[in-house]
């Protein structure tokens, strides 16, 4: 039984500059108990950043579900496929709802799509911010993040982009996902490993919270001060965790 | 219960990402008297300006390499809350090659210290100012530091401002610098004005989101 839960807040500096949140996220327990979570980060130099990013999650998670419709065995060559055909589907809205390069870019986006199956799990990224997993070994990043990219800089689903995918046949227990407002929060940075007095305390979180309650809460940390004072961007963090199925 | 399951996260502490700029001053002769007290006054005013930002005095970090009769650095590089001025002296010719070589061998340095402790960057900044244009150093030295310039500007490597005094000779600054950022024209000696915006520029970086084109504020102290 999986408990899943999200939320998004705007960080300081799209308050001050008088900007929504330009972030946006989804999930959905798929058929054969395989959780989709999905995050994106409209850029915040694009004029319809928020929009692309709502339109590149719908899209994502619209594939997955089309995909599935008729049921997922959950092998992680599947999810591996799912993967791609949520960045192509993302994509391909993105394109769909503009008319030339111009207001392409004006869409930018990063987007990362995470699949946690019952015999592994596949990842993709286009940009920044990361995910994690969780299994009896610990918590450990599902994909470190593209190097030489300089700290305001980063590739969007509208450029050229490479996509970063990774995937592995670990039986997680735990997820998240998390856009670059948090990145400095979450991770140690030096070798992106996650912080665990921040994932520990989040997965507890959702273990002992009702799902809705749960995104209350998530909501109330990401505009808490506490978070607030220590970045300035938006943020957004989506988590499952596995619940005890005996209980 | 439920503000116990809040309290309980903690948060990563990680080094703050750093903004590396250096600044390239031209120390030849011809700088001697006024324009040097201008340009040592400019750079107490880029210290003082950025350390009053505690975001940006804790991210931006500065060196000064100067070219004269050959280049020196003459400030490694430091957070700007650690910087103090230097009284630059003027003397000798312009050895903009070296200065350029220089510059770049010790930003290279910079961002392999930043990679071996894991602490991210902002795309650096060069920085340079001159009254004249290349002199006293072979062409072969000139034009193999410029290709070496060149290159890194096309491969995002670095960014690059040439700001030339009325003296200097702006067709051939022209051939140091990206298209999209041509040399810019000092009025006078405002070397105080161009290094408070110098500073309102990396405190605007310091502070920048990603994906964020940095708007630099308007430059008050440059001929139009």
């Amino acid at each position: 039984m999986w408990r899943i839960a999200g939320a998004s807040a705007a960080g300081a500096s799209h308050l001050r500059a008088g900007t929504p949140c330009q972030d946006a996220f989804s999930y959905h327990l798929l058929p054969g108990e395989v959780v989709l979570l999905i995050a994106a980060d409209g850029a915040g130099s694009a004029q319809r950043g928020q929009l692309g990013a709502e339109l590149a999650v719908q899209a994502a998670s619209g594939g997955c579900i089309v995909d599935t419709v008729e049921g997922c065995d959950g092998e992680v060559s599947t999810l591996v496929a799912l993967v791609q055909h949520a960045f192509y589907s993302a994509r391909q809205a993105l394109d769909a709802a503009c008319d030339g390069p111009q207001s392409l870019r004006e869409l930018a986006t990063t987007l990362q799509v995470l699949l946690i199956g019952p015999r592994g799990w596949a990842y993709g990224g286009v940009g920044d911010g990361g995910g994690v997993g969780r299994d009896d070994t610990g918590t450990w990043t599902v994909s470190p993040p593209h190097q030489n990219v300089y700290v305001n800089e980063t590739i969007f689903l509208t450029s050229e982009y490479e996509l970063r995918t990774a995937s592995g046949a670990e039986v997680l227990t735990g997820a998240a996902l998390f856009t670059d407002g948090l990145e400095r929060l979450a991770m140690r940075t030096s070798d992106w490993t996650p912080h665990p007095g921040f994932f520990g305390p989040v997965f507890r979180l959702l273990e002992l919270t009702q799902d809705t309650s749960a995104a209350n809460k998530l909501l109330a940390l990401l505009g808490s001060e506490r978070v607030q004072q220590r970045t300035d961007d938006d943020c957004t963090l989506v988590i499952c965790v596995k619940g005890d199925d005996r209980a | 219960m439920s503000d116990d399951l809040l309290t309980d996260i903690g948060f990563a502490d990680n080094a703050d990402p750093r903004c590396p700029c250096v600044l390239l001053i031209d120390v030849s002769s011809s700088m001697s008297g006024d324009p040097i007290k201008a340009v040592n006054e400019g750079l107490a005013a880029f210290q003082r300006e950025t350390a009053a930002d505690s975001v940006a005095s804790r991210r931006v970090e500065v060196a000064v390499v100067t070219f004269g009769t050959g280049a020196s650095v003459v400030q490694d590089f430091v957070t700007v809350d650690q910087f103090v001025p230097p009284e630059l002296q003027a003397g000798g010719q312009t050895h903009m090659g070296a200065g350029v070589e220089t510059a770049l061998n010790l930003l290279a340095q910079r961002k392999a210290v930043y990679k071996t402790n894991g602490i991210s960057c902002y795309r650096p900044w060069i920085f340079m100012i001159t009254d004249g244009s290349p002199y006293g150093e072979l062409d072969n030295v000139v034009e193999s530091a410029r290709q070496r310039l060149l290159q890194e500007l096309t491969d995002n490597k670095t960014a690059f401002f040439a700001v030339g005094t009325e003296t200097a000779n702006f067709t051939r600054l022209q051939t140091f610098t990206a298209p999209s950022r041509p040399p810019m024209k000092l009025v006078g000696l405002k070397f105080v004005d161009l290094f408070v915006w110098l500073s309102r520029s990396q405190q605007a970086v310091a502070q920048s989101q990603v994906g964020q084109q940095v708007a630099l504020p308007p430059a008050g102290w440059a001929a139009v």
